[in-house]
């Protein structure tokens, strides 16, 4: 069982959880690398236009050829947040001025970074789209930077100044290139990172908890309950019932289950029953025939004898309880005899009201003298049923002549009554009446009732508790003769108020 | 004078009880009924096999038979049938440890007079033996009027 859970639980959790985590993980890179890319966007846009103020805002000092306040300038803004360096190139890629002033006269290689967007080709680019002229590279271990460079290019008034530094016919003069540190933006998003791991990390947690608990509550609990009950109608107990009450798929599985293990219990009582009878039957009948004959001899002596001792008292009595008993078990092999001997029923077309009117005047007089009065709530137009109508007058009788015993000194009452049960759609569709109307015969009394210890047994031959009264084969016969006609009789019943036999037949169709 | 002598013949039957032959094949069955019936002043012979019972029969025909229904050879019923063909006059009683309706109606068609159902006490079997007595007598009457 235990290996189960794991393994419905386990499976689920795993489906779900590997899920859980692609959905997360792509919804993840898709938001981060968005997210990035709005930063970057947003950075380019800051740095283009910080590019765009330097250059206006020194080119009326480059135009008078004052570079040292040029230099002031650019220094007071590469002092700012975030910015590494401020530099300009000339034409040759010498570094003319920069805010980290280590680098003022050095050369710049061609084919770095920030000189690569315009001179990948042999003929450098004289003109690059602004998306070209930002580039982000490793610049540390630590931290990627952003460079962006600005093109200065040669204008009326930059040749036609005093200085006359450049010629007219130079297109580019030299280029403004600012380098600006990433760190803080790589750190925001390892931390979006971060915070989007533990985030997945505790929804796929909080979905597995939450599949377990739920697999377990609507699956496992009410498997496990299911199992138990293979269990325990593997073991033979078939009386088990699993007590669930669910209306899903499992409480369905589990209504079944306990239809199946009623269904199953009812033919095994049945069968059982048959059988008993039937190897009873045979048993009584070899048996009977066999003891008949000593018993006529036992019983010949000693009556003759009884007969020859009128004079002699002593041997009288002693004889008279040898007939006596004698005869006692002559009724007893003749009970066997005719519980033995239950013959197929010879069925026709009966109004079963009139059957039950016929056997209680059978027994009236018996039970008025007993103070017992006989109800008969008889439903109007009962449909003919196809039976034998001397064998169900015999289980009447039977069940009426029961019914008296029960009933003490002081009285009571009989019940009998019949009602018509209409097929009921597939709700009875396990019952006897699979689909058929049947009719219901019930005869209660107010008697002592049955325990539910005997209640089990009062079908079975020879239970009996009559004593020496009873054979103990009466409600066999019953049990028998119902079977017979493929009807069902049960019983009902409670100790100090009575019990109550219910008698189906099948309603013949055909009439 | 003939109607004389005929009284007296009937007087001399009717006097003498009629003679029994008890065809069963449980000795114990033989042994009781000849002990009480015979203690009853009947004169009572027995026989364990439809065959034997035959044989006696020819060789001195009773009055009454009672013929158990199952024998070892020949049964019981073609027993019975065998002597009313050839001795109609016998009154025959047909007892049986197994007795349904189907067996007693079986008995009566094939001639018999009395069902005796075992087991059976000696009342019984003697008011069965008295009853067949009386058809004797009165066959003899019919006979003899």
């Amino acid at each position: 069982m235990k290996v189960m859970q794991n393994k419905i639980s386990y499976k689920l959790i795993a489906v779900v959880g590997s899920v859980a985590v692609v959905i997360i993980g792509v919804f993840a890179y898709l938001i981060l690398n968005s997210h990035q890319q709005q930063l970057i966007a947003e950075l380019e846009r800051s740095a283009h236009q910080l590019s765009e103020t330097v250059k206006s805002s020194t080119k009326h000092d480059m135009l008078l050829n004052q570079r040292e306040s040029v230099h002031r300038i650019i220094n007071t803004i590469g002092r700012q947040k975030g910015i590494e360096k401020v530099r300009i190139f000339n034409k040759d890629g010498e570094i003319i001025l920069s805010t980290d002033s280590l680098d003022i006269g050095e050369m710049v290689d061609k084919q770095t970074e920030a000189c690569y967007a315009c001179h990948a080709a042999d003929q450098p680019l004289e003109k690059v789209p602004i998306s070209e002229t930002t580039r982000i590279f490793q610049a540390s271990l630590s931290s990627r930077t952003l460079g962006i460079i600005n093109p200065i290019y040669n204008e009326p008034s930059c040749w036609q100044s005093d200085c006359h530094a450049h010629a007219p016919n130079q297109k580019v003069l030299g280029v403004l290139d600012i380098t600006m540190s990433l760190a803080d933006m790589d750190r925001g998003i390892r931390a979006s990172q971060m915070r989007l791991f533990a985030f997945a990390i505790i929804a796929i947690a909080a979905v597995s908890l939450m599949i377990y608990l739920l697999v377990n509550r609507i699956v496992l609990k009410p498997v496990s309950q299911i199992v138990a009950a293979t269990h325990h109608v593997a073991a033979g107990d078939l009386n088990y019932a699993i007590q669930l009450d669910k209306n899903d798929e499992i409480g369905e599985l589990a209504k079944s289950f306990n239809d199946m293990t009623r269904k199953l219990s009812e033919t095994q009582t049945q069968l059982y029953q048959s059988e008993k009878l039937a190897s009873i039957g045979r048993l009584a009948a070899g048996v009977a025939h066999e003891i008949n004959n000593p018993l006529t001899g036992v019983l010949t002596y000693s009556s003759f004898l009884l007969k020859r001792a009128n004079d002699r008292t002593e041997f009288k009595e002693d004889l008279e309880v040898i007939v006596r008993e004698t005869k006692r078990c002559r009724e007893i092999v003749k009970g066997l005899l005719d519980f033995a001997r239950q013959s197929q029923p010879e069925k026709r077309p009966a109004t079963i009201n009139d059957i039950i009117e016929q056997a209680v005047r059978i027994v009236q007089n018996q039970l008025m003298i007993h103070h017992i009065q006989v109800k008969q709530c008889l439903q109007e137009k009962v449909p003919p049923v196809n039976v034998d109508v001397n064998q169900i007058q015999q289980v009447l009788v039977n069940l009426l002549l029961n019914a008296y015993d029960a009933i003490d000194e002081k009285g009571g009452v009989i019940t009998i009554s019949t009602e018509v049960k209409k097929r009921n759609g597939a709700q009875r569709a396990a019952d006897l009446a699979a689909a058929k109307d049947c009719l219901e015969i019930k005869v209660s009394d107010t008697g002592a009732g049955i325990s539910g210890e005997n209640l089990q047994k009062i079908f079975e031959p020879f239970f009996t508790t009559k004593g020496q009264k009873g054979t103990g084969l009466g409600l066999a016969v019953v049990w028998g003769i119902i079977e017979k006609h493929g009807g069902r009789i049960t019983v009902e019943s409670e100790v100090g108020q009575g019990t109550t036999f219910s008698i189906l037949l099948l309603v013949d169709e055909e009439k | 004078m003939a109607q004389h002598l005929r009284e007296l013949v009937v007087w001399c039957v009717m006097a003498e009880n009629p003679k029994i032959l008890v065809v069963d094949d449980e000795p114990v069955i033989i042994a009781s009924a000849t002990k009480t019936l015979g203690a009853e002043g009947y004169a009572v012979r027995s026989a364990n096999t439809a065959e034997s019972a035959l044989e006696l029969v020819r060789a001195d025909t009773p009055d009454i038979v009672l013929i158990d229904l199952k024998l070892p050879m020949l049964s019981g019923l073609e027993l019975l049938e065998t002597i009313k063909k050839d001795f109609p006059q016998i009154k025959a009683i047909v007892m049986t440890g197994y007795t349904t309706e189907e067996n007693a109606r079986a008995a009566i068609e094939h001639g018999a007079v009395i069902f005796l159902p075992k087991p059976f006490s000696f009342e019984e079997l003697l008011s069965a033996v008295e009853r067949a007595g009386r058809f004797v007598k009165e066959d003899m009457k019919i006979r003899n009027p």
